[in-house]
This record gives C-alpha cells, sequence and structure tokens, in this order.
C-alpha cells in the first residue's frame, strides 16, 4: 500500500472583540462582502455567529508550510479587524460574552442550520481549530480514525483554552468540547470495521433525509466530505500559532505511526466510544492536570506522563517527518499549561475577565509582524 | 439453563419541581429516588423554611413494584395529591415537566447535591441541570435476559421519548425543541444510548474497566437512557421527560412493560430485534427531542421516514398481546391520543403562544395537568 501523503491543511476559528468594551462584535457580513476575492489559498469563511471568522490554509507538506500559512492568514484578518477598529482572538470561548445577545450569520446555510437546531445552533458559540491529514487512500483513512480516537483526549488535554463562558469559570478546561456535543452527530465516533461500512451508514442518513452531505457530520474525528483528508476536530484552538502548529504536527506524526503498524501488519486495539470518552471528559473537566485511563491496562496514569509517552512512541516518526521542534513546543506546553491553565491564572490574580480578554488578544498575534 | 421467564413488574421514580404559588418560580424538587434525598430546596434562604413543613413528604412516596400499570397508577395518583396537599400548606405547587419554564439556572446560589456529586465542583454544568426526569423501573429477572432486553429496547427509547416530552422552555427560551432536557442531561458522562453488548459477561467486563480505572463506583454511576440496575435483574428507563400528566405516564408505563415483554419474547425463541448502530438510533432520538410526537422517525428496516402515528399502530400490534397479560391494553390503546393530542411539551407551546408568551401561565397550565388525577 502506498504511504499516505501526510499533506497537513489548517482551519481556525477568530473571534472578533471590540478592545474597549472586550466583548464580541458582529461584523462577518461586512468582512465577507468586502472580501469576496480569494486570499493566498483560502477564502474567509462566515460561521455561525456574525462575530465568528473561520479561515484555512491551503495544503501544506510541512508543519513549517502551516506555520507560514497560519502567519499569513491571521496577519490579515487581524488588519482587517483593526481597519474597524477591532481585534481578533483565538481561543474556544468569550470569557464573557454570551450567546443570547449574538447575532446569526446572515447566510442561507447559517439560517437552515438555525431553523433545524434550533437553541442548540444558537448557544454554539464556541471556536476550534481543525487539523487535515491527507490520506487519500479510504481503506488506510478508516483504520487511523478508527485507532486515533484513543489519542484525541491527549490532543484535547493540550489544547484546552475556554475555561470561561459568559462570565462564570465553568470548573473545566474545556467548556467548549462540552458544549460542541450538543449538536447530534458530534461526539466521538465509533468505529467502524471498513470505509464501506461508513459509507453504508452516511448513504442511509442521506436518504433518510437526515443529512444533505456528509459535512454535516461533526464528529471529533471525520473523514472529510470534499477532501482526500482526515479531518480532526477534537481540539479547541490554541491561542498561540505556534501551539496550533505543534499539534498538526503531533498529528501528522501519529497518522505515520499508523501507517508504519499496518506495513509490518500490525495495528492498535480498538476501544468503544464509551470508554475514549471517559478519558474525553477527564481531558475536557481538568486538562493537563487530569489523570487519563491506559485502557488496555485499566490504570489511571497523570496526563502529562501518558502524553510524554506518547511522544516517546513517535519518536522514528519525528525524526523521519523532521519536527522535533514541534514536539519541543509540546513540551513546553507540558510543563507550562495549555491555555486555559494560563486564563485561569489570569483570572485567579486580577478577578478581572477583560484581563483575561486582554491576554487572548496578545498570545493570538504571538509570532505575527 | 433454560432462560427465566420475565417478572416484568413496574415501578416509577418521579421527580416533582416544587414552584411558588404565587411567583411561580423554582423552589426545588421532590424525587423517588431511594438512593437520594427526597426532597431538595435550591436557595439557602428557602431551605430553612421549607425543609420541616415538607418532612412529612418523605414517606408518602411509592417505592413499591407493581405488577400492572392498574395498581401503579392507584398508588401514584394518591401519591401526586398528597404531596400537592402538603405542598399548598407551604404555599407551593407541584408543576411536573423537563424543565421549569423561566427558571433561571445561572442566578442559583447553591448547586444541589446530587447533581454536584455527578460533576465534581463543575458548577456551571451543574446549575445548567436543573432537569427533571419520570424514571421507569421493569424487573426482569435473569441477567443475561435483562442485558438481551436492553440491546432490543435502545431502537423504540425515541418513540417512547416522543409521548413524554415537556421541555420546550428553558431559563425564559423558547428552545425550539420539544424536549431540550435530554439536550442537557446527554452533556453528562455515561448518558444517552448504551453499546450493544453481546452478553452479560460483556457488560460485566466494560463494569470492570471503569471501576478498575476510577471512572465509576458502581454500575449506578451509569446513566444511559436504559441500562441494567445494580443486580441486572432489571431496567431502569430514564429516556421520558418528566412526564406531567398521569394519564400519560400510564400509557408509556403500559407501552414500555409491553416492549419489555416483547424483547424478552423474541430472546426466549432464539430471535433478537435487529440491532442499529448508535449513529442511526441517536437520528431518531434528535428527531424525537427536537419534534416530539409531530416527528416523523426513521423506520431503519425500511429506511423510510415514518409519522409517530403510524409508527405506534406497528408497535401496538407488537406489544398489544402482550399487554392483554399484563392488565395494560387500556393504557396502550390511549397511545394514539396521546399522538393526535400532543405531548406536553405541544400543550404547553400553545399556552405560551394564546397568552402572550406569559412564563407564568405555562407553570399554572403544567401544575393543573400535574394535579389533574
Amino acid at each position: 500500500m502506498k504511504r499516505p501523503e501526510l499533506t497537513l491543511g489548517v482551519e481556525e476559528e477568530y473571534q472578533v472583540v471590540d478592545p474597549e468594551s472586550r466583548e464580541l462584535q458582529s461584523v462577518i457580513s461586512h468582512f465577507t462582502s468586502r472580501n469576496e476575492a480569494t486570499i493566498y489559498h483560502r477564502t474567509i469563511s462566515s460561521e455561525l455567529h456574525q462575530s465568528m471568522v473561520e479561515l484555512g490554509t491551503g495544503v501544506c507538506r510541512t508543519p513549517d508550510e502551516v506555520m507560514q500559512e497560519l502567519k499569513s492568514q491571521r496577519e490579515y484578518i487581524r488588519d482587517l479587524a483593526a481597519e474597524r477598529g477591532l481585534r481578533i482572538v483565538a481561543g474556544s470561548t468569550h470569557p464573557v460574552s454570551r450567546w443570547e445577545e449574538q447575532e446569526i450569520s446572515p447566510y442561507d446555510r447559517y439560517q437552515s442550520l438555525t431553523s433545524e437546531y434550533q437553541i442548540v445552533a444558537r448557544r454554539m458559540l464556541v471556536w476550534g481549530m481543525h487539523v487535515h491529514v491527507g490520506i487519500s487512500d479510504k481503506a488506510f483513512l478508516m483504520d487511523v480514525m478508527n485507532i486515533t480516537r484513543y489519542y484525541l483526549p491527549h490532543v484535547l488535554a493540550l489544547t484546552a483554552s475556554s475555561p470561561f463562558w459568559g462570565g462564570l469559570d465553568t470548573g473545566m478546561k474545556s467548556y467548549r468540547a462540552f458544549v460542541a456535543d450538543d449538536f447530534p452527530r458530534s461526539g466521538m465516533p465509533d468505529v467502524f470495521s471498513s470505509w464501506q461500512e461508513y459509507e453504508a451508514l452516511a448513504n442511509t442518513l442521506i436518504n433518510t433525509n437526515c443529512i444533505d452531505d456528509t459535512s454535516k457530520i461533526w464528529w471529533n474525528v471525520r473523514p472529510h466530505h470534499t477532501y482526500p483528508t482526515l479531518e480532526y476536530r477534537i481540539m479547541d484552538i490554541c491561542p498561540r500559532m505556534e501551539d496550533g502548529v505543534a499539534i498538526a504536527a503531533l498529528l501528522q506524526a501519529l497518522v505515520l505511526w499508523v501507517w508504519k503498524l499496518r506495513s509490518k501488519n500490525l495495528t492498535f486495539r480498538l476501544f468503544s466510544k464509551d470508554l475514549i470518552d471517559e478519558n474525553k471528559w477527564r481531558a475536557a473537566r481538568e486538562g493537563l492536570d487530569c489523570k487519563l485511563i491506559n485502557l488496555g491496562t485499566r490504570e489511571e496514569i497523570s496526563a502529562r506522563t501518558a502524553i510524554r509517552e506518547l511522544l516517546r512512541m513517535l519518536s522514528e516518526e519525528v525524526t523521519e517527518l523532521q519536527i522535533s521542534r514541534q514536539f519541543e513546543t509540546i513540551h513546553r506546553i507540558l510543563e507550562t499549561g495549555s491555555s486555559a491553565d494560563k486564563q485561569r491564572a489570569i483570572y485567579r490574580e486580577t478577578g478581572d475577565m477583560s484581563k483575561v480578554v486582554d491576554f487572548l488578544m496578545e498570545e493570538t498575534l504571538v509570532g505575527l509582524d | 439453563m433454560p432462560p427465566v421467564k420475565p417478572s416484568l413488574q413496574l415501578a416509577v421514580a418521579e421527580e416533582y419541581p416544587v414552584v411558588d404559588a404565587e411567583s411561580r418560580q423554582l423552589q426545588g424538587y421532590i424525587n423517588q429516588f431511594p438512593d437520594r434525598d427526597p426532597i431538595v430546596i435550591y436557595e439557602e434562604e428557602t431551605e430553612r423554611v421549607l425543609k420541616p413543613e415538607l418532612a412529612g413528604i418523605a414517606p408518602l412516596l411509592d417505592m413499591d413494584f407493581h405488577p400492572d400499570v392498574e395498581s401503579l397508577g392507584q398508588a401514584l395518583a394518591r401519591q401526586r395529591a398528597e404531596v400537592a396537599d402538603l405542598l399548598d400548606k407551604v404555599g407551593c405547587r407541584m408543576a411536573i415537566a423537563g424543565t421549569h419554564p423561566d427558571s433561571m439556572p445561572q442566578t442559583r446560589t447553591r448547586v444541589f447535591t446530587w447533581y454536584s456529586e455527578l460533576v465534581g465542583e463543575v458548577a456551571v454544568v451543574a446549575r445548567r441541570l436543573q432537569i427533571y426526569a419520570t424514571t421507569f423501573h421493569i424487573t426482569i429477572g435473569d441477567p443475561d435476559l435483562t442485558i438481551s432486553v436492553m440491546n432490543g429496547m435502545r431502537y423504540l427509547l425515541p418513540h417512547v421519548l416522543c409521548l413524554s416530552t415537556s421541555s420546550p422552555l428553558w431559563s425564559g427560551e423558547l428552545t425550539g425543541l420539544k424536549g431540550y432536557r435530554q439536550v442537557l442531561r446527554d452533556s453528562l458522562q455515561r448518558t444517552n444510548f448504551p453499546p450493544r453488548f453481546a452478553s452479560r459477561n460483556a457488560y460485566q467486563e466494560f463494569l470492570d474497566t471503569l471501576i478498575q480505572s476510577n471512572s465509576i463506583g458502581s454500575s449506578e454511576a451509569i446513566r444511559w437512557d436504559v441500562r441494567a440496575n445494580r443486580n441486572c435483574d432489571g431496567l431502569i428507563v430514564s429516556v421520558c421527560d418528566a412526564i406531567t400528566k398521569l394519564d400519560d405516564l400510564l400509557t408509556i408505563g403500559a407501552l414500555l412493560q409491553g416492549i419489555a415483554a416483547f424483547m424478552a419474547s423474541l430472546t426466549l425463541n432464539n430471535q433478537q430485534f435487529r440491532t442499529y448502530d448508535r449513529i442511526l438510533l441517536m437520528e431518531n432520538k434528535w428527531r424525537a427531542m427536537r419534534y416530539g410526537t409531530e416527528g416523523r422517525l426513521i423506520d431503519f428496516g425500511k429506511e423510510t421516514e415514518v409519522p409517530l402515528n403510524r409508527l405506534m399502530w406497528e408497535l401496538g400490534e407488537l406489544v398489544l398481546p402482550f399487554a392483554e397479560t399484563l392488565n395494560g391494553t387500556r393504557y396502550i390503546e390511549r397511545v394514539h391520543d396521546l399522538v393526535e393530542g400532543g405531548s406536553s411539551a405541544d400543550r404547553q407551546i400553545a399556552v405560551w403562544q394564546s397568552s402572550g408568551e406569559s412564563m407564568q401561565a405555562v407553570v399554572d397550565h403544567i401544575v393543573s395537568e400535574s394535579t389533574d388525577l
């Protein structure tokens, strides 16, 4: 079997905020009506709420290329916002703005989503990061999806950036993970025995008018409906660009690791969604401070230790893909905590949510010109 | 060893949200779960005032299993009437529904104990869980048969949920759903549909993994929409919103008892109800939450959408032979009236609309139906 392409693409969703009030601003229809032209390889996409902007990189061969593209797109949207006196924030929830007060994007797709999903859609005031890894062989893609589900709670713990919601400390590190799962067809997928089984299921959903196409399947990891990619969607967005790139590198290495197993006629044990969900809850709740379950030995192990073991397991792939710098970034996150830890520390210190927004605005611009 | 004939006794754990008769605001709730505090009052101030007065309620709560719906109905009618009388004496009412229409969870100062145990210190999560259920307990007997019935029953839970929906309003918002409670509930761990288990041993292995990894202390921390009880000799069905009208509750109880009897009978005849992927079952559950009795559920055998009423005719044909032996026939025959007339959610929305969006009018309506015995 041919080695997978392992190309990368990253989509990021940004908040647009007023630097004075620190509240979210409804702007997307202004942005998109002015900028319908493609920017580099991408177009600005509107998102569900007016205060959300989504941008995606083109097809990148390496994490370094992803970094370059993300930098360009963050600079672009930063400047566009600045022209209106606004700022961008990469964070998975806004610390104080409330969903009840947001406007829904006027575009058909989002009006129709709101019409179908009602309060579930209106509450979806969360931002994420999606990483695509190129795998054109469908049978192998399904293998990778089944196997790598096991490590998604680890990835969520590293990226958690949504401890606050509507002015309250939620007690969780990733409250977004919790809100996003309100949608049908979300959360962790079950195991599929083959690509054909997945296709049959998707066809049943389409034939019975549950969905028009598979773009309305919002699992934490899914085969993309258009691109020949596996799309990882479990992550909170990382305010710091380099953290997000490191996560993309980690996912790329994981896919290569599965391919190497496969080429030796080996695979990884598959666990039920219900057991992986135990780890996901722990990761969403306590982030890097949680204990994850080694589902094979049934033992609890600190998330940091579990992630360090994962990084060691991927050492060959790191060398082959030349991504040691990105793995150093992950080691740094393990030491200093995810964005959620930093946000909570600032709030504890200042008792002021607006300081958290200020911090997020600064972090979002780290590494930009 | 031949499988044991299912016992099919029925018990119900109701939850009664308690509202102030004047303000109509939520004060707390009363529940029948034997392992939980029967009376939970939310605000500390209110608790001091109300708790001693309400202490007399606990002995009134019916914890017994009943051979049929008739006997269950008599016990619950008595219970609802007695609890309503006691509440009346302290200026409160019971408003039985999956959610209170406009109580604002964010403003509560005290997170009530049971849910805060579930989610640790996750206050925001616990606060939004001011949701109420009617939980059915059905005895089966044999553990293997219990797991087999659980597997089969999963398919029909969305059908049952449609009939019970009573949570269209939440935090002062018209949610656009008929059963918003399930959205809130499913955000907890170990909720929603269980996986299909090949055997009782497979189920036990699953439990062992969770227990050994300190995820749960016992099977009671599992809150699937249908699950085995502690001894694995009966099922607990918690898919239903708190059912406002007692008549509706008894209809749904008879239906569940009939479904359990039908599924057990298949197993005893070496057959089983076809099992479908949870992803497909979830589609029907979403439709049930979203549209309630107006929903068109999918018949996955035929891969077509079918109005609930027609599905209920088909289901009625399957379970009626069993209902006859369980004295449940006349209750199951009411299913079509329930579908045609709508669930509590439909009536709440109608009152909300006709009263100029008055939440107080909706609460009054729920109170009135809760005590229409």
